[in-house]
């Protein structure tokens, strides 16, 4: 008899501890994608080629007007869509260290997307994922630097490879 | 929570301490009483046995994010065999860093109970296992949610507008082990611990169910559930055997 009553305790201690695993959002879970640039030479298209202290700046980030460097000899990055608008402009200034030899220059790239949600998990809620995903190229009074873009993958909802592929 | 459920537990323990203290003075005293019951006189109550469990409203008192209610009922078929059935109703609010949800639903468990435990003579207490079969049907509303980003350069995008999930259901089945002890006359408490493992469930589409009334909590990587209870119920004797 005793013995149920060790076997209840148990279930009973076993109950109450086995929760809240999985209410933490795990850091493999694919959530919402980032878009994935890579860069190449515009002379030879096949090689990868690393833009020079190439500096990323996001028209409604948060706080305004902030971004992120991008370190050298990096040919690939990976950055934010806004998931509330179905447009997001970044400006792209490469050599935007005072010490390059070369001037500075700003593009803005604009891209356009329609946006759809998708439930992820109880810890992660939802997630966006883009498709129709086109890229315009604004070039400011300096020139522009990029001088071509080419969508690999209209469908942003994984980070596996590149979606875009930017050529300088 | 967590403390409230600590408590729970702590109250658990002292009460199966308590009723197994109680138990052993009863093996002792019972084989003298046994020399002086030779007549054959009718003790075993048969009848409808009803009433509540009071862990629900004690939960829905001290829990912001849960109200409940639930009837329990058994009746007894043969001498260790009951009917037994549970009805209820519960809502719950889920809330999660990225997702505030709220259940709300009924529910019916049905099956038997078998009792283990040889009463001596005159007691009616149980000490049993039984198996149900559990039907839920419920509603999720979406409260809220967040669209996950690793990425916070645009900040944080919590979405507001609630969205009803409607027509939602669930079976399951489910053991159940528990105890019920006659205070007074015809009054029970017992308390009992149950298991379940979920059999089907109608998820709303493009979402989750995260929470099943009857069933309790869902966990995505399992199908099974675990619950408790407390009941308070009045035997309604029909005959004596």
């Amino acid at each position: 008899m005793k013995k149920l009553f060790y076997i209840l305790l148990l279930i009973i201690c076993f109950g109450q501890s086995a929760c809240e695993r999985d209410d933490i959002c795990a850091e493999t879970t694919p959530t919402t994608p980032l878009l994935i640039i890579k860069f190449y030479d515009a002379d030879s298209p096949s090689d990868p080629k690393a833009p020079n202290n190439l500096a990323i700046v996001a028209e409604g980030s948060i706080p305004e007007d902030t971004g992120f460097t991008v370190s050298a000899g990096t040919d690939n990055i990976a950055i934010p869509l806004r998931t509330i608008e179905d447009v997001t402009t970044y400006s792209f200034i490469i050599n935007s260290q005072e010490e390059d030899d070369e001037p500075i220059n700003v593009d803005d790239l604009v891209f356009t997307y329609i946006r759809d949600e998708e439930y992820v998990s109880k810890a992660c809620g939802f997630r966006v994922i883009y498709d129709e995903l086109l890229a315009e190229l604004v070039p400011q009074d300096d020139g522009s630097w990029i001088q071509n873009i080419i969508i690999e993958n209209p469908t942003v909802n994984d980070q596996v490879e590149a979606h875009i592929s930017i050529f300088h | 929570m967590i403390k409230l459920k600590h408590t729970l537990v702590f109250f658990t323990s002292l009460l199966f301490t308590v009723i197994s203290a109680g138990v052993s003075a009863q093996d002792i005293g019972e084989e003298a009483i046994a020399i002086d019951t030779v007549a054959k006189v009718p003790t075993d109550y048969y009848g409808l046995r009803v009433g509540i469990d009071l862990s629900k409203p004690v939960r829905s008192f001290l829990d912001d994010n849960y109200t409940g209610f639930e009837v329990v009922g058994d009746f007894r078929i043969k001498k260790n065999y009951y009917l037994a059935a549970e009805l209820g109703n519960e809502t719950k609010v889920t809330d999660l860093p990225n997702i505030e949800n709220t259940t709300k639903g009924s529910y019916i468990k049905a099956g038997f109970n078998y009792n283990a435990y040889e009463n001596w003579f005159g007691m009616n207490n149980l000490i049993y296992a039984g198996v149900r079969a559990g039907f839920s049907s419920f509603s999720q509303e979406l409260d809220s949610y967040t669209i996950y980003t690793t990425n916070p350069l645009f900040g944080d995008d919590t979405r507001l507008d609630s969205q009803d999930f409607s027509g939602l259901n669930a079976t399951w089945l489910e053991l159940k082990l528990g105890l019920e002890v006659e205070l007074f006359s015809n009054i029970y408490l017992g308390v009992n611990v149950q298991i379940k493992r979920s059999i089907t469930t109608k998820d709303p589409d493009g979402y989750a169910n995260l929470y099943i009334p009857g069933f309790g909590k869902v966990t995505e990587d399992s199908t099974v559930g675990v619950g408790y209870g407390y009941t308070l119920s009045y035997l309604i004797p029909i005959f004596k055997k």
